[in-house]
């Protein structure tokens, strides 16, 4: 750690740990869907998974 | 010829993508899902101006530029996807605003605010985007065949059919593709760079090494002391908490679909920018090992993309840096269409007015764009300022207490506007000795303009309730 000094070694950190709260936030969601999804409707849960067919999959009706 | 094809490719999926938005009002972007959101709200707020030039300033100044990097994670994206994104929806809805000057106007109950705000954001985004147009003509010209007033051309042009063919739901998707190349460009360039200085610890361990200079006077891995740590600072500040009001971004929060998915856009939005400019500005600070001479800042990032990566991956990281200009141009295109079709004509947008609007936002940024680059950046730097000077606080103040008096949506926009102005003339070394020959003494010299303009703004909205509240009282002091 020799040349940090505190304030650019937080800011690192602040980055570094940002970007794996956002995965770790991202996995969690995924997974809390996908479960919420298989007790609700098993047989349902698997045809509303969302179909990529291209980019149109992206979008939502207003 | 290869070449070529990937940029008539990339030029065509945009297209595409902008079609899609088509058949949708074109000044509101209707509801996107939380992928489309995330991405497209990095993609505008990300442009070569930070990628290139704050690149460029990194390898200069060394690692303490990360202070930028975390303040775009933590305060640009993550503070306002989870207090101001779904809020600025809210307000949308209950008061049917169409464009943030809309919203503002109706937020103040006065018409007049109106037009005078979309004329102030058209005319300070379309130079902004001007100086966002050339970087990215700079960049297409060294990877085709061009010259850079033909690559203009190209660039102008392309956006301005993809506005016009998707309106603002046709932007977000574009804006969104043109993120995912962003991170994927920005990896390509880290690890490039990790290889090249041998590896992670060995690298940080050379750049610890390397003497101070006058840029990074205690060293690469370190705040800069005095004035130094300063600008460092308001920089990060600036690109931070300047963005909250900035039009183009705020009209994105219109288009939320519930809170919900503001609070899952935060992660996303928060990875996505924490990969592109966290990776983009160590990469570059990692390369003053490897690229030791003093070179101009702008040069540092395509120099090291030139001899760090493979042809294949030279183009690739092209194209995001083009997709990094071309994303915020679009926004800026849109907005200051709106600004001036909508805001200022206070009438709904739409066939031959929409067309004309845009075609004349796109002729003035091309026009604009040709004028000297230097003068340029400075007043995309400044426009930045201006803007979050006029609307910060009134925006703020709309989002915590809900509708108010026009007195405190005028007095903050045109107090905060004037003195950022002033301070830039008289007060701001960096500005002020070129145009008046004066500048405030000391410290107060590198004092950013945005910091008095914020201030002046917060104090005219205080001094705005007080009148109200207490007209006579107030009346005499300011007599006395």
């Amino acid at each position: 750690m020799a040349g940090w000094d505190l304030t650019v070694l937080s800011a690192a950190l602040s980055i570094v740990g940002g970007i794996v709260w956002a995965m770790a936030r991202l996995a969690l969601t995924g997974k809390k869907v996908m479960a919420k999804e298989s007790v609700l409707n098993p047989a349902e849960a698997v045809d509303s998974r969302p179909k990529f067919v291209g980019i149109i999959s992206f979008q939502e009706n207003d | 010829m290869a070449t070529l094809l990937i940029w008539v490719a990339y030029g065509l999926m945009l297209l595409f993508l902008a079609r899609l938005g088509r058949n949708n009002d074109a000044v509101l972007p209707g509801k996107v899902n939380v992928f489309i959101q995330a991405l497209a709200y990095v993609a505008t707020y990300i442009s070569a101006v930070a990628l290139v030039g704050f690149g460029g300033l990194c390898h200069r100044m060394g690692l303490q530029m990360l202070l930028l990097a975390a303040g775009n994670m933590w305060l640009g994206t993550w503070f306002v996807y989870r207090y101001l994104a779904w809020p600025t929806k809210r307000r949308q809805e209950e008061l049917g605003a169409r464009t943030p000057a809309h919203l503002i106007s109706l937020g103040y109950q006065s018409p007049r605010l109106r037009p005078v705000l979309g004329v102030i954001s058209a005319i300070l985004l379309v130079t902004y985007s001007s100086a966002v147009f050339k970087g990215a003509a700079l960049m297409l010209a060294e990877a085709l065949p061009l010259t850079v007033d033909q690559s203009l051309i190209v660039l102008v042009g392309v956006v301005a059919v993809g506005v016009l063919l998707g309106g603002l739901r046709g932007v977000l998707y574009t804006e969104a593709f043109q993120g995912a190349i962003m991170v994927f460009g920005v990896l390509l360039l880290v690890v490039g760079t990790i290889k090249a200085v041998g590896g992670l610890s060995v690298g940080l361990e050379s750049l610890a090494r390397i003497p101070p200079t006058p840029d990074a006077d205690r060293g690469f891995l370190a705040l800069s002391s005095g004035s130094g740590s300063l600008t460092v600072i308001f920089l990060a500040l600036v690109t931070s908490v300047g963005i909250w009001a900035q039009p183009q971004l705020i009209q994105r929060h219109f288009a939320l679909k519930d809170k919900t998915a503001a609070h899952r856009a935060a992660p996303l939005a928060v990875l996505v920018i924490g990969l592109i400019v966290g990776g983009a500005y160590f990469a570059a600070a990692l390369s003053r090992v490897i690229m030791p001479d003093s070179m101009s800042p702008d040069l540092v990032i395509p120099t090291l993309v030139s001899r760090l990566l493979p042809a294949f991956g030279q183009q690739l990281f092209i194209i995001a840096i083009v997709s990094a200009s071309l994303s915020t141009a679009s926004a800026l295109l849109h907005i200051a269409a709106g600004g001036l079709g909508e805001d200022f004509r206070g009438r709904k947008l739409g066939g031959a007015a929409w067309v004309t609007v845009v075609i004349a936002c796109a002729l003035g940024a091309g026009i604009c764009a040709k004028v000297s680059s230097q003068i340029i950046a400075a007043i995309c730097t400044i426009s930045w300022t201006l803007i979050a000077s006029a609307l910060m606080i009134p925006y703020l103040a709309l989002l915590v207490w809900g509708r108010q008096s026009s007195l405190r949506g005028w007095l903050p926009t045109i107090i905060g506007l004037a003195s950022a102005l002033t301070w830039y003339a008289v007060g701001y070394g960096a500005t002020s000795r070129g145009l008046s020959g004066l500048a405030a003494p000391g410290l107060w010299g590198v004092m950013h303009p945005m910091v008095i303009g914020l201030a002046a703004s917060l104090a005219a909205f205080g001094l705005a309730v007080a009148l109200e509240k207490k007209p006579a009282v107030v009346t005499k002091a300011l007599a006395e």
